[in-house]
């Protein structure tokens, strides 16, 4: 039952979960392409990935990626917080050879929960533009390609000794005796070992001329690399790679009527693709010094780092809104640079800091800023003290490391600090989280010993104590039967008798009529009527009046005329006494009376216990 | 009425002499928390040694032995707290916490839903606890048989009747409750494995085939004894032979 329960309870909660959270994760390419086209592939995800791996892009060659980038905004309507975040990784690819190519999805990783993407179908369609020169056209006597002299490239690092995550700048120069007529970089190195930012600005690059070894060389600027060393020892630079056209000086050769008809140039210059590799770099990267490193460092290397913050608003009611803006800048790996951790006060109610760049990738390096907002929605009224902020980097320059805090904040929110405010229902609930699991504490209050092996069920105790009742009852039972018999025997006798006392006391009163004593004749009567009532009757003779006695006829089942004569002689004597009249025929008559009374009433009962 | 009497001396005269076993148990739990879990352990052991016992004296001796990581004994406690007072919360959570660590994970079949309630009514008291409620229904059941009895008025005699019979419904079950606590409090037949591994073997001879391993703080059945031997069967219904001395009876 329960765990039917549980899994109903399951259900309706990952329903809610996945509702809530849907991982949307894409990848988009064109979906044809020529061969030799560079296009992009994006892989775009809506949540921080924590670990993502890109499939094998077998069939195209990748020139560079991936680059990755993110965007966050979080919008408050009516106190409900929504959060789009979007983060995508783009590679750069060629395609190498005609027909169709599928590439499997790539996989991220989202707080352990694993996701694939969408696979990607390209058509790759014969190479339309710039087709490979005809190779009969070329003669063999000819220069195939420029020499190592003529054309080379030459990278060179700012700093060779840099310390763990120091900017260096890695320049890509083309040094060039012949004439090149355009030039592409073919592939990127991977810099193994290293954050990388392009400083390369847009546009076409300045050449000047150089002497080198006593040849003259025009130069030109291919590329401009800042790399951020992210281990200490030694690190290799891999070379890049250069497609470069050069136009070679050919011979003059004998040229067919056709060739000069098409406009033939009767100086035969050739263009020569050829592919040129920079020399490799190596580093030296020291780590950072371990002494005096203070405790909230958090890995950030660089110079003329500045931390400013301000709040918006610091005076508010409870569930108000108000931003606090940290904004960090200076010459930096700043896409690295890690929120700010705060030590909030509980009962502020702080929300995922909205990060805004202001990176700038200039050819002396990369420098800017980062500012970070965070939400903060007082619960309570009170003060909110916020304390300062400690951000912590490593100057290379100055070897030390270098403290820059925040000034402390006070919040005044209206109120009173026990007292939630006034819309603390949309306020958040957690549940509590069990860290670990252990056993509870003994029981220190005194403990109640008892002999081993006792039970009470099934002792001699328990079984008198369950006879006891038993013997109670019956006991009582005993007693009350006795009781009722004692009492029903009396008053079978008083029943038995009672005529008997009546006739006794009715012939005393007729003693009394004989002798005319008024008083007592009326006494005796009195005496009569009732004692037989109360006897036959069984009531009381304390109890005994009228209206008892009309009850308990009734619940005798005396007949209604019955009754009423007893009644009626009852009355009668009493009146009698002071009647005016002859005295002697009224005793006369109230005797007859009271005897016929008895007498019937007598034969009534008695035919009634006979019937039964 | 002797017995009782009788009864209350002897309560009187083992009070009188309890102070020894209370001092022990004072020590234990200041040992206890100290943090001393193994010298507690001893001296709760002491009190249970004189003869004595109690649901919270097991509870604080299971707790020592978990504290020290001997879980099958910590196990074997609990069970025998919860024996004596079967309905005790933290008992029951400790031992569910003890159980969660050992080795072994046994599946029990899960119960019906009647069977589950059944149980979960006579796991309501002990056998003491049902006793003395059944003698109080039995009571109220009598005197409501006597109302009925010599009652006169109709109305009267018509709800001491039918309050009688519920009376006597919740006394047969009461009693019946009892009995089965006690069935359960007195069962011998039921041992926790307290060696880190045991083999259970195919029959008591050193020799025979390993038939499956059990680890510390398991719970067996034990359905025969030949010497040093018993044979046991697991909650899953595997059954083997191990020594007597690799377990301990509840």
């Amino acid at each position: 039952m329960q765990r039917i329960f549980g899994i109903f309870i399951l259900i309706f909660i990952t329903a809610g979960f996945s509702h809530a959270g849907d991982i949307e994760f894409t990848a988009s390419a064109p979906a044809s392409v020529a061969v030799g086209e560079r296009f992009r592939i994006t892989y775009q995800v809506n949540s921080r990935p924590s670990d993502f791996s890109a499939p094998s892009f077998a069939g195209f060659r990748t020139l560079s990626g991936p680059s990755q980038s993110s965007s966050t905004s979080v919008q408050i309507i009516n106190n409900q917080t929504t959060r789009v975040e979007s983060f995508s990784y783009t590679y750069e690819l060629e395609a190498t050879a005609e027909g169709q190519f599928t590439i499997p999805p790539a996989r991220v990783n989202i707080d352990g929960q694993n996701y694939q993407s969408n696979s990607v179908t390209i058509t790759v369609t014969a190479a339309t533009a710039t087709p490979p020169p005809a190779p009969d056209r070329q003669q063999e006597a000819l220069q195939t390609e420029a020499s190592a002299r003529d054309l080379f490239i030459r990278a060179s690092a700012s700093n060779t000794n840099p310390f763990q995550g120091e900017q260096v700048i890695v320049t890509y120069e083309i040094f060039t005796r012949v004439s090149v007529s355009q030039y592409s970089v073919d592939k990127l190195p991977s810099y193994r070992g290293f954050w990388s930012e392009n400083l390369t600005a847009p546009g076409q690059p300045q050449t000047r001329t150089q002497v080198v070894d006593g040849e003259t060389y025009r130069v030109a600027e291919i590329r401009r690399v800042a790399l951020f060393p992210q281990r200490s020892g030694e690190l290799t630079i891999e070379p890049l790679e250069v497609e470069a056209v050069v136009n070679l000086p050919g011979q003059r050769r004998r040229q067919s009527l056709f060739d000069e008809f098409f406009g033939g140039s009767p100086f035969d210059q050739r263009s020569v693709r050829q592919i040129i590799k920079s020399n490799t770099l190596r580093l030296n990267v020291k780590p950072l010094p371990v002494q005096n490193r203070p405790a909230a460092f958090t890995g950030m290397v660089g110079t003329d780092f500045e931390i400013s913050a301000h709040i918006t608003n610091k005076e508010l009611n409870p569930n108000d809104a108000t931003n606090l803006r940290v904004t960090i800048s200076g010459k930096g790996n700043m896409r690295m640079l890690e929120k700010p951790d705060f030590n909030f006060p509980a009962n502020l109610e702080v929300f995922d800091p909205n990060v805004a760049d202001n990176i700038r990738n200039t050819t002396s390096g990369v420098s800017g800023s980062r500012t970070f907002e965070y939400l903060m929605i007082p619960r309570t009224g009170g003060e909110f003290v916020i304390p300062p902020f400690q951000f912590v980097y490593f100057d290379p320059s100055r070897q030390q490391y270098i403290t820059r805090n925040t000034p402390e904040f006070t919040l005044q929110v209206s109120g009173d600090p026990s007292q939630p405010g006034t819309a603390a229902g949309t306020a958040r609930q957690e549940d509590i989280r069990q860290l670990t699991t252990d056993i509870r504490f003994i029981r220190t209050h005194p403990i109640n010993l008892i002999p081993k092996g006792t039970v009470f069920y099934g002792s001699r105790l328990f079984y008198i104590l369950t006879a006891l009742p038993f013997m109670l009852f019956s006991f009582f039972l005993v007693y009350w039967r006795n009781h009722i018999k004692l009492q029903s025997n009396q008053q079978l006798l008083r029943n038995k008798r009672a005529e008997k006392i009546a006739r006794k006391r009715l012939k005393k009163a007729r003693t009394f009529m004989d002798k005319k004593s008024e008083n007592d004749f009326y006494d005796e009567i009195f005496k009569a009527l009732w004692g037989y009532l109360s006897d036959k009757l069984s009531i009381p003779v304390s109890i005994l009046n009228k209206d008892t006695v009309s009850g308990a006829f009734k619940s005798q089942k005396v007949p209604q005329e019955l009754s009423k004569s007893f009644l009626d002689t009852l009355n009668e004597t009493e009146f009698a006494r002071f009647a005016p009249g002859e005295k002697e025929d009224k005793m006369t008559e109230i005797y007859q009376k009271a005897l016929q009374t008895i007498i019937t009433i007598e034969k009534d009962l008695r035919s009634k216990k006979n019937g039964k | 009425m002797k017995h009782l009497i009788l009864l209350i001396f002897l309560f009187a005269f083992f009070d009188a002499h309890t102070t020894q076993p209370h001092t022990l148990i004072e020590q234990a739990n200041e040992a206890y928390s100290r943090s001393e879990y193994s010298f507690a352990a001893e001296l709760y052991q002491q009190v249970i040694e004189q003869g004595w016992e109690s649901a919270d004296l097991y509870y604080n001796l299971g707790n020592a032995y978990f504290k020290i990581n001997r879980l099958g004994k910590a196990i074997l406690n609990y069970e025998r707290a919860l024996r004596l007072r079967p309905n005790d919360e933290d008992i029951q959570y400790n031992l569910h916490v003890a159980r969660n660590r050992i080795v072994d994970r046994i599946e029990k079949r899960p119960l019906l839903f009647y069977e589950k309630w059944w149980r979960n009514a006579y796991m309501m008291q002990s056998a003491t606890g049902w006793g003395i409620t059944g003698i109080v229904f039995l009571t109220l059941f009598l005197l409501l048989t006597s109302f009925f009895l010599f009652s006169r008025t109709r109305g009267i005699k018509k709800i001491s009747f039918y309050t009688a019979l519920l009376f006597l419904i919740f006394t047969a079950l009461s009693l019946i409750f009892a009995q089965k606590q006690y069935n359960r409090l007195t069962a011998d037949d039921q041992a926790i494995i307290l060696s880190p591994r045991v083999a259970a073997k195919s029959s008591p001879t050193v020799q025979s085939p390993d038939l499956f391993l059990m680890h510390e703080g398991t719970k067996v059945q034990i359905r025969n004894t030949l010497g040093e031997w018993v044979e046991i069967r697991l909650p899953d219904g595997n059954v083997g032979w191990i020594k007597k001395e690799t377990l301990e009876v509840i």
